[in-house]
């Protein structure tokens, strides 16, 4: 972390664009974060219906024009960049996480280091099961039925106790049994990539449709939607990264002197992927943002007073001459995508430069 | 410099593709939103198949679209129509000149296999098949093959239009080794445990249970001036005229196939069709949207060659709410949401002005029907406010209150409707505005499709937007607002009605003559318009833009809003 | 020595791509609502009923029998809890019920099995038909797409890691990500309303695969008739691939340049040209391998919006379709043809990295 400021107080010193590019996504964050307080004269779902597609610069108290319902495109941009990235750093910093940890952890252990007792594989396949009808299902069901909430406590709880007593007797058990205390190989990385492929298989909107048919929609339901589907991509990419790094020298050299695995895996292979993790956590974010908007051309995922970039754009399907619709969100897209490429892109040159 | 030689090459290779396909004058081509699912005539699910399908086959009745009328197609006039008892009779003759394509006559021995086509088991029929359910039997008159009598249960007024209301389909092509000759048609009313192993429908069903049915041209061969020439799934559909087809000679203005070649182009998105319509790609574009079509009026270039049209449609879109939740109980609260209603920027702002504020469920421009002497809601905050005090909400800093059976509960409303519908969207959006001013919070919910109908049956809704498809001869509003239709499951979604409005209702449909029927249609509207339950907000209006090579083009407030056999390459 | 891997691998594969199709097939069914319980129970509404509610329930109850969904999903599943299970604590107990083979899983298996995705409830057709027919439609454009973006991705990149054109690189960069950040709704919009506008300019025509006058022409006619439908949806595809595809490209050309044994190269006197070329873009391809294995089913899933824009009929526009109309046969044979080009395309991605990279002695093997 210290290295990556230092980084940063470094391009700050010698790029100049890498100055403007921070200094945009600075304003912009200190701008989002005091939207709320800013002294607009009108919020960002006020319809002023007598003011419908109004051309940007025509209007005084409208500078960048009005939608089809009459709400300010200025406005709508501002709240729209404050939802999108609202939306879009959580997510990718969960998925990159996730994505991480679990692709270094494929590409580290492979299929043939990763053990297991018995006992501990048995256990955790059977509270697999008991969770999932005890700690999901059985609440989900209560819920339908508007039983009272006492039971979906008793649910949680009885699931919980069964997994307990099961630990307890596993454990009672490989005294009497030393089977259970055999050590399996697990092939985590076959398992991991295999995960991945059923997640990346699934169409996308196959997975909003079946959501949305038991929540409606929610920025938090697609937030999650999106964490679920969005850390492939970084894990298999730091799977790859990691297959590479695990034949440097180096890397073999510390497995050898017998140094820890979460050091081998923190203080050496991690820093090494961090470059390619930051340029796909950069284009995850773009590609978040167009996403979302793209969601509402087809009209599903989002709630229709949330304000957005997307839900400005698709104004446009109902009067193609509304140009200012797109180019104000859609420069705006633009151009924070850009400031966040080239931070990205300066810090990978320098990370190159150094090694 | 070589990678110069090779830009300029392809770059005139570019615009040599510039050549506008050629087009042939009498071929119409029209564009399909969406690819019918199938063209099976006895299980279409969809508008575009009714529209392909009635230039294939024909049905005994039909809605000329010239002046929205119920007009004799295959039939040679309208059906004899007589109660007895428990039973209605209808009687019909099929015109003397009616011939399939191999020449043979239309007789009513194909009406019958028709019939048992549409009611047997085991066959792909559960789309049309609810619709004559109705007619138990047919009675073949002995003296005249075209002539026969439908026997019905009891009478409801749509019968007549139902009665008519299906694609006759030629036995001789369909059937050709007489599978269902032997059973009877009164058998498909009573014993169709039995008729499950009967043989000879086994070997029909797996005859007519396989693609062809729905797809092929061979196959798919009416009575209509037109044959299936090929379906290129995804992409278009194309018909051509058949040569001295007997319509032609029958003199009725409603049986028609005028141009040569129709071309249906399935093309989804709106702007592409927009564009394809002023690349002059496209012959007939339908549902255009407003701001573009004020555009489309000012664009001189187009209109020298294209007329634009804004018949008064027969859908509405209305707003229902749910009368058995305890908040809306009160004619007095429903009221004031009522007065909470901006009709008239929903009309502005969504439609353009494309549209006619109505009080009630029957269109303005039936002008015998419409109840002139109400008025609508409009917007009145003021009015709305009294009324809520006076069912008892008291206004707080956050919002209005009332005890609820003991509990105090908060005014909320939540708007459900169909996600990615634009212009029902927007009128949530405003009413969430309008309401805003009063302090009730609004909540949007956008459903998707299958989602928003079930929670409608299952009655977990508090208001909703929707649209309704109406037509200027057959009303029967009991399925919407009869108390029969009201239980958990039916059709009657937002608990409207008493015993009172079940009386109207019927007397509605027993009416004989259209005075007494406008009567109660009128105190219908009343009703309805006091109760604020099932609120109709307004009237659309087309807009469809029309090649101006065309004459004689129908256009009409009844979809497909255009009769597209009927056009004419004018002078 | 790699045929031999790659046996080995689609061997093992064959076990968690039948789990992955079970699954798939299961999770369909999540979805609430059946294939004609729309038109059928919630018919529009209007003046009148087309037929009582009796009715329509009847005819919907045949169309369930004859399209199984009636069956139980599984061979087993949990009984729902009634809600006076909650009096006695007996809700805790899972009630299991055993169904036997007539499940709608052992059916739809048993016909997978052997070779057949079932038959559409929407159209009555097979399903593989309307996915191959569809996949046709799509496959050449995108296949044309994605040749033409990666030559110009490895174009872009190859003259941006030249030393002596910095400002080309630049220029190049930013133009890129502008391009990356336009979504690809608005990017074909662009292109339409550019290029096939009577407004602007009218080089092609703005929508689908041809009006169907090019039927009687045969062979290089043919292309060239339908050639000018191609272009729009191509040009679309190759802009929005290109940002992706070079950036990776660039970036992992850069790092291989930056190593010990280009340094070498270097030393000896080679050729800037010869060096990129010869040695630093075989290490650049490594990561690109992933990227294109991710490009690969996206050949025969093809692309909604472009689809839907361009009036296409492609596997996009087909799984929509049927994921609204609840067309389950459709839909999980479009998921499971997906899933099976996605795998064959991941072990070929593994394998290619083995002949790529041979200091990978790979273990997922």
């Amino acid at each position: 972390m210290r290295k990556l400021l230092q980084d940063i107080t470094y391009l700050w010193q010698y790029k100049w664009s890498f100055k403007l590019a921070l200094t945009y996504l600075g304003v912009l964050l200190l701008a989002i974060l005091a939207l709320p307080f800013l002294p607009f004269s009108f919020g960002p779902n006020e319809l002023h219906l007598s003011k419908v597609y109004l051309k940007p610069f025509s209007d005084a108290t409208h500078l960048f024009g009005t939608d089809q319902l009459g709400r300010d495109v200025l406005v709508n941009s501002l709240y729209g960049a404050r939802n999108g990235l609202f939306l879009a750093i959580p997510v990718m910093l969960i998925a990159s996480f996730f994505g991480t940890g679990i692709g270094v952890i494929a590409g580290y252990f492979g299929n043939n280091t990763f053990q297991v007792r018995l006992k501990s594989l048995l256990w955790f396949i059977l509270t697999l099961a008991v969770v999932s009808y005890y700690v999901v299902y059985l609440p989900i069901q209560l819920n339908e039925l508007d039983q009272p909430v006492k039971h979906i406590y008793t649910s949680w709880a009885v699931g919980i106790a069964i997994s307990a007593i099961l630990w307890f007797i596993l454990r009672m058990a490989a005294y009497w049994w030393p089977l259970l205390q055999k050590p399996i190989l697990i092939p985590l990385d076959g398992s991991i990539l295999r995960v991945i492929e059923l997640i990346t298989s699934l169409p996308k909107l196959l997975v909003l449709i079946a959501v949305a048919a038991f929540a409606p929609p929610s920025v938090v339901l697609l937030s999650a939607i999106f964490v679920f589907t969005y850390w492939t991509g970084t894990a298999r990419l730091a799977r790859a990264e990691m297959l590479r790094i695990r034949q440097l020298p180096y890397l073999e050299a510390a497995i050898s002197t017998g140094m820890p695995t979460h050091r081998i895996l923190f203080k050496e292979a991690v820093p090494n992927l961090l470059t390619p993790v930051i340029v796909a956590f950069v284009f995850g974010i773009g590609g978040l943002l167009t996403i979302e908007s793209t969601l509402s051309f087809l009209g599903i995922g989002l709630p229709a007073d949330f304000p957005s970039w997307g839900r400005t754009i698709s104004g446009i399907r109902s009067n193609l001459s509304a140009w200012w619709l797109v180019t104000f969100p859609g420069g705006f897209l633009a151009i924070t995508v850009l400031a966040l490429q080239i931070c990205s892109y300066h810090i990978v040159r320098l990370n190159q430069f150094k090694a | 410099m070589r990678n110069r030689y090779l830009f300029l090459i392809s770059f005139f290779l570019f615009f040599s593709f510039c050549s506008q396909p050629h087009r042939q004058p009498d071929e119409v081509r029209v564009r399909l939103e969406t690819e019918p699912q199938t063209l099976n005539p006895v299980n279409y699910t969809d508008q575009a198949a009714n529209q392909i399908l009635n230039l294939l086959f024909q049905s005994l009745l039909s809605a000329d679209l010239a002046d929205d009328q119920l007009k004799p197609v295959l039939a040679k006039e309208l059906p004899l129509i007589e109660q007895k008892d428990t039973v209605t009779l209808i009687t019909y003759e099929i015109r003397e000149e009616a011939k399939w394509a191999d020449g043979s006559p239309v007789t009513a021995t194909d009406v019958a296999f028709t019939l048992k086509v549409l009611k047997a088991p085991l066959l792909q029929n559960e789309q049309i098949k609810p619709q004559v359910a109705f007619i138990h039997d047919l009675k073949p008159d002995p003296k005249n093959k075209r002539r026969f009598t439908l026997i019905c249960e009891e009478f409801t007024p749509e019968m007549e239009l139902l009665s008519g209301d299906f694609f006759i389909l030629p036995a001789y092509l369909f059937d050709p080794e007489n599978l269902l000759q032997p059973i009877p048609l009164a058998a498909f009313t009573n014993s169709l445990s039995k008729l499950q192993n009967n043989n000879n429908l086994k070997a029909f069903a797996a005859r007519f249970n396989i693609p062809e049915y729905s797809n092929n041209g061979a196959v798919l061969q009416g009575s209509a001036g037109y044959t299936l020439e090929k379906w290129v799934p995804g992409q278009y559909i194309t018909l051509n005229q058949k040569q001295n087809w007997w319509g032609n000679n029958t003199g009725a203005t409603n049986l028609t196939a005028n141009p040569e070649r129709i071309i249906l182009q399935v093309i989804p998105d709106n702007n592409t069709a927009l564009l394809a319509l002023k690349n002059r790609q496209l012959d007939v574009l339908e549902d255009i949207p407003a701001t573009e079509f004020n555009q489309l009026k000012t664009n001189k270039d187009f209109i020298e060659d294209y007329n634009l049209y804004t018949p008064q449609a027969y859908s509405a879109v209305y707003t229902g709410i749910n009368s058995r939740l305890p908040k809306f109980k009160d004619k007095a609260t429903r009221q004031a949401i009522a007065y909470l209603m901006d009709v008239a920027n929903f009309i502005k702002v969504t439609q353009l002005d494309y549209a006619t504020p109505t009080v009630g469920i029957v269109p303005p421009n039936l002008k015998k029907y419409y109840n002139n002497k109400l008025q609508p809601y409009t917007l009145n905050p003021t009015k709305a406010t009294n009324l809520l005090k006076s069912s008892g909400w008291v206004q707080r800093n956050d919002g209005w209150y009332r005890k609820e059976n003991g509990k105090e509960q908060k005014l909320t409303i939540t708007v459900s409707y169909k996600a990615g519908d634009n212009v029902i969207e927007s009128t949530a959006l405003i009413f969430q505005q309008s309401a805003a001013k009063l302090n009730i919070p609004v909540q949007l919910q956008a459903e998707e499709g299958s989602m928003f109908t079930k929670n409608m049956r299952n009655q977990a809704f508090e208001l909703f937007f929707r649209t309704l498809n109406g037509n200027p001869f057959a009303f029967n509003f009991s399925p919407l607002l009869h108390t029969s239709y009201a239980e958990m499951g039916g059709t009657n979604y937002t608990g409207f009605g008493n015993t009172d409005t079940d009386a109207l209702l019927n007397n509605i449909n027993k009416a004989t003559t259209t005075d007494e029927k406008a009567i109660h249609l009128k105190e219908l509207q009343r009703v309805m318009l006091d109760e604020a339950t099932f609120l109709v907000l307004y009237y659309q209006k087309e807009r469809l833009a029309i090649h101006n090579r065309f004459d004689n083009v129908k256009v009409s407030g009844l979809s497909p809003n255009y009769d597209v056999s009927a056009f004419t390459l004018s002078k | 020595m790699v045929l031999h891997q790659l046996f080995k691998r689609l061997l093992y594969a064959i076990p968690t791509l039948w789990i992955m199709v079970s699954l798939i097939f299961l999770l369909s069914r999540v979805l609430p609502g059946a294939f004609g319980e729309q038109q059928l129970l919630m018919a529009d509404e209007s003046f009148y009923g087309k037929g009582s509610a009796q009715q329509r329930t009847a005819a919907y109850e045949q169309l369930l029998n004859r399209t199984n969904q009636q069956l139980p999903l599984f061979y087993i599943s949990i009984a729902p809890i009634l809600p006076s299970a909650t009096a006695d604590y007996s809700y805790l107990l899972p009630d299991f019920e055993w169904h036997g083979s007539q499940n709608q899983y052992h059916l739809w298996a048993s016909q997978l099995l052997k070779g057949s995705l079932g038959v559409s409830f929407a159209s009555n057709r097979a399903v593989a038909d309307s996915i191959l027919e569809a996949a046709g439609n799509t496959i050449w454009i995108l296949l044309a797409s994605m040749v033409a973006a990666i030559a110009l991705a490895l174009v872009l990149s190859i003259s941006m890691v030249q030393h002596n054109r910095t400002h080309w690189r630049r220029f190049i960069l930013s133009f890129l990500i502008v391009l990356d950040s336009l979504p690809l709704f608005v990017l074909s919009l662009l292109l339409l309303l550019l290029l096939a506008n009577p407004d602007a300019l009218q080089i092609f025509p703005a929508f689908g695969l041809s009006y169907g006058e090019s039927a009687g022409l045969t062979g290089f006619q043919k292309i060239a008739y339908d050639l000018p439908y191609f272009i729009l949806p191509i040009l679309t595809l190759v802009l929005a691939e290109i940002p992706y595809l070079t950036n990776q490209l660039y970036n992992a050309l850069n790092t291989s340049l930056q190593s010990d044994y280009i340094r070498t190269a270097r030393a000896k006197g080679l050729s800037e040209r010869t060096i990129i070329l010869k040695h630093a873009l075989r290490n650049a391809l490594l990561p690109v391998i992933t990227v294109l294995s991710d490009l690969l089913p996206v050949l025969v899933a093809g692309t909604i919006i472009i689809e839907t824009i361009f009036a296409i009929p492609g596997v996009g526009r087909l799984l929509v379709s049927s994921v609204l109309a609840r067309d389950f046969p459709v839909i999980v044979g479009i998921v499971v043809v997906i899933a099976l080009v996605k795998m064959l395309s991941h072990i070929l991605a593994d394998v290619l990295y083995t002949i790529a990279d041979p200091r990978i002695k790979h273990k997922a093997a």
